[in-house]
């Protein structure tokens, strides 16, 4: 063998070694050094990691009555890239009909070549959907479209919250936004509770994107969010709706708003403000609209207000119910400014003060309590604190410190001027009133159940405190009983066969550069009956509503809208009338 | 070679063959009762794949009824049928209404008047 053949074999054969030893150092780099990361990479090409959504709880009034459910639908999509355009009439012909559209809109849709069109706004349900995906399967099948046409229909099930009530309590149910997260309502108050949460698992997929089964991982399963049980009846929230819809109607108010709640336990039985807006087309609202003006609100109550001052003054004893207030004959100068009466009144028990809403006798009373001793009252009320219901964005309200008085506040706060409240607060603090003095906090959630049924929370009642002494209460309780009477400013508040206790308010709107505007006012009229085992709190709130001068008074409008509310409502609750106030005593014994 | 020599020559190892077939057999058991049992897991995937999926359509179907009818059958929609005159309801005047319940009170031992009181007698 000559040099040079030994000499190539030999390099021949050390570069073989070379090249395998190259070889087998890049083997075990990638198998052993590499071999984790490698393996990670091809398990994500076939490993995914697959979210399983929760489904968010549902929102029940008292009755079990459905308020916010959730609707899936699916979302019928292409891929119009994939659309052969021999197959477009084929598809047009058999999409026409659940998508709801026109045949020129869909056959565009269809050419346009994009990879992801949106097919229609049409909600498909699941049926439809599935309904859809055997006629397309069967024209694959047939042969009247070609498998890549067909393959180009795509559907997406999509999660969709219903409020089967549309309108109906839309300022207490709230809604959620784009990501399912409530933002008003009990959709917001309790979304940590409604929302549960989403669960995983891993799957593998083969080639073609199938799922393989056996090598389902175990993961988390899903926790369905928990069923809400609010206190609200709808049987009497539809009352209340109709009436605000009349009302508006009538007289064409800024705003109304009613609550209705349980005195002793501080339920809220309806609450309702109009306008309102339709749950399931929240693009149609506006944010104004969209605000509950019954805890959002900040307003000066009026006379309703003065049942602190005259409840502080009978709980400290300063006066008892008969004692005379002399109320200066109308007109009452303090601080340098005149205050009125709308009547010249004299002399005036501080039951008539009541009954007849004398500004000067509630301005006297407070007087005769002191700034200091009078402010304590102002938020043992609850005034100036958010009443803590399970609602979001309370207003706590505007109550100043006597440092921050001015020498008319003394005289202005007890008629409900120079103050600001929100509709809750001014019911629950007449619900410490009914309830014998005990300040209870106003709820709107009863209950918390989860997905399997059992009770998670409950919400009983809670007293906040005890406002007046249930002696003052009851004297207030007959002061107020006296309003609601041909000699009171509530008359018209009177429900057949139930004896109401009430207060009416006329407040007049303060202006946007000082002072109060002519002629506009918000009329109110807050009570309950029977005035003696008070069942129902109604409060009636009406924001200048467009009535002539003579009527434009708290107990000539809001009055009648709380007897009829009420009389409809004792009717729905079977409360028993009176026969005593229906006059007719034989009523038990009657028969037909 | 003589027949017999012949015959101790070539003897075959039956012990030997049998073991072997038995160890072959046994191999191809195994491996079919893999190439099966696999098959069995793959169509047990893929069927716990469907009846998922059918599991889910079904619950999102039950969904999407149950929205259904808490639509059909919510307060709002009722009102309307009422008002529509779907559902007749003729409201009960005032005088046509007994009222038999007393007050409740709560004396655990008090025998409480009943609405067929003195019917038996």
């Amino acid at each position: 063998m000559s040099w040079n053949l030994r000499a190539r074999t030999l390099i021949a054969c050390v570069g073989l070694a070379v090249a395998f030893t190259v070889l087998s150092v890049r083997l075990v780099h990638l198998q052993v050094n590499k071999h984790d990361d490698y393996l990670s990479l091809a398990a994500k090409k076939h490993e995914s990691k697959e979210i399983l959504p929760a489904v968010r709880g549902t929102i029940f009034d008292v009755r079990g009555e459905a308020l916010a459910v959730n609707d899936p639908f699916e979302e019928i999509v292409a891929d119009s890239a994939l659309v052969h355009p021999e197959d477009v009439a084929a598809l047009t012909d058999v999409l026409l009909k659940p998508l709801v559209t026109t045949r020129e809109l869909l056959e565009k849709k269809l050419r346009s070549g994009d990879r992801y069109i949106e097919l229609s706004k049409t909600r498909v349900t699941g049926a439809m959907a599935n309904e859809l995906r055997s006629a397309i399967g069967a024209m694959v099948k047939e042969r009247r479209i070609r498998p890549q046409s067909g393959r180009a229909i795509l559907y997406q099930e999509k999660p969709a919250r219903r409020y089967p009530n549309d309108k109906m309590l839309c300022h207490v149910i709230g809604f959620l936004d784009h990501q399912r997260q409530g933002v008003q309502g009990v959709e917001a108050s309790m979304n940590s509770a409604l929302r549960g949460y989403d669960g995983f698992r891993y799957v593998e997929h083969d080639r073609k994107g199938k799922e393989l089964g056996q090598y389902r991982k175990i993961g988390r399963p899903p926790s369905n969010g928990a069923h809400v049980h609010l206190t609200v009846d709808t049987g009497l929230q539809n009352i209340v709706e109709n009436e605000l819809m009349a009302v508006m109607k009538q007289y064409t108010p800024k705003s109304v708003t009613i609550i209705l709640t349980r005195p002793k336990t501080g339920e809220v039985l309806a609450m309702a403000s109009s306008p309102g807006f339709d749950l399931n087309d929240i693009a149609a609202a506006t944010t104004e609209d969209m605000k509950n003006p019954a805890i959002m609100n900040v307003f000066e109550p009026g006379s309703t207000f003065k049942i602190v001052a005259v409840g502080g003054a009978l709980n400290e004893k300063r006066v008892r119910p008969d004692t005379v207030i002399f109320c200066e004959n109308g007109i009452y100068l303090y601080g340098g400014k005149r205050l009125k009466d709308h009547h010249h009144f004299a002399d005036l028990t501080v039951t008539r003060i009541i009954a007849q809403s004398s500004n000067i006798g509630s301005a006297k009373l407070a007087i005769q309590l002191g700034p200091e001793k009078f402010y304590e009252y102002l938020r043992r009320f609850g005034f100036g604190e958010r009443t803590g219901i399970n609602l979001p964005g309370e207003t706590p309200g505007i109550v100043h410190p006597p440092y921050q008085w001015n020498k008319l506040s003394i005289t202005r706060i007890p008629i409900g001027q120079s103050v600001g409240v929100n509709c809750l607060q001014m019911a629950a603090a007449m619900g410490a009133v009914a309830n014998g003095g005990k300040l209870m906090m106003p709820q709107i959630v009863s209950k918390v159940v989860d997905d399997d049924g059992r009770e998670v929370a409950s919400f009983p009642p809670l007293e906040v405190r005890r406002v007046i002494s249930p002696e003052a209460a009851a004297d207030l309780n007959d002061a107020l009983k006296e309003v609601v009477t041909k000699k009171g400013t509530g008359f018209n508040a009177a429900i057949k066969g139930f004896r109401v206790a009430g207060k009416t308010g006329t407040a007049e709107k303060p202006g946007p550069n000082g002072g109060y505007l002519r002629e506009v006012y918000v009329l109110s009229f807050l009570g309950y009956f029977p005035a003696d085992d008070p069942q129902v709190l109604g409060y009636v709130v009406v924001d200048a509503p467009d009535v002539r001068h003579d009527q434009n008074y708290g107990g000539t409008i809001a009055g009648p809208i709380f007897a009829r509310v009420g009389e409809r409502a004792a009717r729905y609750l079977n409360l028993e009338p009176d026969p005593a106030e229906l006059g007719n005593p034989k009523m038990l014994t009657t028969t037909r | 070679m003589s027949d017999n020599r012949r015959r101790h020559a070539n003897t075959i190892a039956v012990g030997s063959l049998a073991k072997w077939i038995v160890i072959a057999f046994f191999a191809g058991a195994i491996g079919l009762s893999y190439v099966y049992l696999k098959h069995q897991l793959h169509a047990g995937g893929s069927q716990t794949v469907a009846l998922a999926k059918e599991l889910d359509r079904l619950t999102g179907e039950n969904r999407a009824v149950a929205g259904q009818i808490s639509k059909l059958s919510s307060t709002r929609e009722m009102a309307r049928l009422a008002k529509e005159g779907w559902i007749k309801m003729i409201p009960i005047p005032e005088e046509r209404i007994v009222r038999v319940n007393q007050p409740a009170r709560n004396e655990p031992s008090e025998i409480r008047p009943v609405a067929n009181a003195g019917v038996s007698r």
